[in-house]
């Protein structure tokens, strides 16, 4: 009992609000639960391309289209209630407009750290 | 009515996004295109016979914004009125200004909950297809279901109806189940009538207030207040006509919508109610003997002097076989036909037997469709035009959406 009690713990994450995947399982009926874990590979397939694309375009300091990529990414972190993403490339996207790069660079790297755990989060429930 | 699914257009670059949307306007029933590539969407949109009934638009999207295909839309006669919602995570003003000025209808966060995304969809296609039909929009604060003869589905109308109206406007409707000696509409939603007004034979002169039939209301989950009728005939037999003008006044203060079962005979009690409600849906069933009745009930209407577009006669298939169809009944009752509601009998005795209104079992059927857009239709004149009293939210976030 204390095993799964542990267990389940540590499934929970800050950085997800389980409440919007919960939502939508419901919503869906009796496919709602293979949906929910094809939305979530579908999220682990797409994050890394989407961060690279980020990666590069703080490389190229190319706002455009780092504007564009962190967007994508706040959207479909926001669908799986990846609360902690979505929120730290809300906070990418605010800075963009001042050009602060460090600043950018700094909200990136906490973005992957949060990523990473989320990946385990994910992975975990699959 | 609506015989054919509603089609809808998503363009999300987004694959999670589009995923999810979609999957969810599938289950509620719609008939889905999606599009994760602006410009290909916009390509099928401007060559396809089959335009959509409705489409959701993401803003942020490479190659071509949300904005820009907007204009591309409304720049062309064919497409120029096909109903738009933005999805958007932004909360930034600009681009809600941006986005009407560009002629969107409609925004929907995209973290905005499923319900919400239901509720917006709905309420647009609503709009779209009452702006389609050929009669006009009504504003009827109290809508009295009636009929000459039994088992037509009165009751069943009147319960789903108010149900339709409550969940289109998020208010409270209250409906008034004065069919008289069985209290059909408490047993269809599965509530337990503890005092009815036939208690009220007492007051005779005094005043009759809103707290008195408080205390009669009973709480559907639904946000429908239903206010039971008289149990047994003996029971109906205290009610009179005086009854029923001691309660109107305050039975009209109970909600902002009075829906009332007002059964399926003519009785002093009934005329008087049905002299004073906005409008009659006389409901008939598509046969001979139902039609007769409702033409004989619509002479009794005309002498008593009231308004022709008062009645609306509302067909309900509750036969399957050697029916009449719309045009005849129409042409029989020399009157237009206001609503058909197609047949699905097995689903309706289902719902009885639940004590769950049909429209909360099955919202997607075609009955529901049917009484939903009714719904509509009987209170968006009202709800589109009225100046803000006491607003609730919703009614606010009703108003806003339709008179954008």
């Amino acid at each position: 009992m204390n095993a799964l009690i542990e267990t389940k713990e540590k499934l929970i994450s800050p950085y997800i609000d389980e409440k919007v995947m919960d939502e939508f399982k419901q919503f869906m009926g009796e496919e709602g639960g293979d949906m929910v874990k094809e939305l979530k590979e579908l999220y682990l397939t797409n994050t890394p391309k989407l961060i690279s694309n980020i990666k590069k375009d703080i490389k190229a300091r190319d706002m455009d289209s780092l504007k564009t990529h962190v967007h994508g990414l706040k959207g479909s972190s926001a669908q799986l209630g990846v609360t902690g993403i979505a929120s730290l490339s809300r906070d990418i996207e605010d800075v963009i407009p001042s050009g602060r790069f460090d600043e950018i660079e700094a909200l990136f790297k906490h973005l992957l750290d949060v990523y990473k755990k989320v990946k385990i989060t994910f992975t975990n429930q699959l | 009515m609506d015989e054919k699914k509603d089609q809808i257009l998503i363009v999300e670059d987004s694959d999670i996004t589009l995923y999810k949307v979609k999957a969810v306007l599938i289950r509620l029933g719609y008939d889905v295109t999606a599009y994760n590539n602006p410009i290909t969407a916009l390509d099928w949109l401007l060559s396809t016979p089959n335009l959509p009934d409705l489409i959701l638009l993401d803003v942020v999207m490479p190659g071509m914004d949300g904005f820009e295909f907007i204009r591309r839309v409304r720049g062309k006669k064919e497409t120029e009125k096909v109903p738009i919602i933005l999805l958007t995570s932004h909360v930034d003003t600009r681009d809600k200004i941006e986005g009407l000025e560009a002629g969107a209808d409609d925004y929907l966060g995209k973290s905005a909950s499923l319900s919400e995304l239901e509720f917006r969809v709905k309420a647009l296609l609503a709009r779209k297809h009452s702006t389609e039909s050929s009669i006009t929009q009504i504003s009827a604060r109290s809508i009295a279901i009636f009929s000459l003869r039994g088992g037509v589905g009165v009751s069943s109308i009147a319960v789903n109806l108010s149900i339709a109206i409550s969940q289109l406007w998020s208010i409270e409707t209250c409906l008034w189940d004065m069919a008289m000696g069985v209290s059909q509409c408490a047993l269809m939603m599965n509530l337990k009538p503890i005092s009815t007004i036939s208690t009220l034979t007492d007051w005779t002169e005094k005043t009759v207030d809103e707290s008195v039939l408080r205390n009669m209301l009973l709480k559907h989950k639904s946000g429908v207040w239903l206010m039971p009728g008289a149990v047994g005939v003996e029971e109906s037999e205290l009610i009179s006509s005086h009854t029923m003008d001691l309660v109107w006044p305050a039975v009209q203060t109970l909600a902002p919508y009075l829906i009332i079962d007002a059964g399926n005979h003519f009785s002093d009690p009934t005329l008087t109610i049905l002299e004073r409600a906005d409008i009659i849906l006389l409901v008939l069933a598509p046969e001979l003997a139902s039609v007769n009745a409702s033409y004989q009930a619509l002479k009794v209407f005309n002498d008593l002097g009231f308004p022709a577009d008062k009645v609306l006669p509302v067909v309900n298939r509750v036969i399957s076989q050697n029916t009449l169809d719309v045009t005849k009944i129409a042409s029989g009752l020399k009157k237009q036909i206001f609503v058909e509601i197609p047949y699905d009998s097995k689903a309706m005795v289902k719902a009885i037997n639940q004590g769950t209104p049909h429209i909360l079992t099955s919202p997607k059927s075609e009955v529901s469709q049917a009484i939903s857009s009714m719904a509509y239709r009987l209170s968006s004149g009202e709800m589109e035009t009225k100046k803000a009293e006491e607003p609730s939210p919703q009614l606010e976030n009703a108003r806003k959406l339709l008179h954008s």
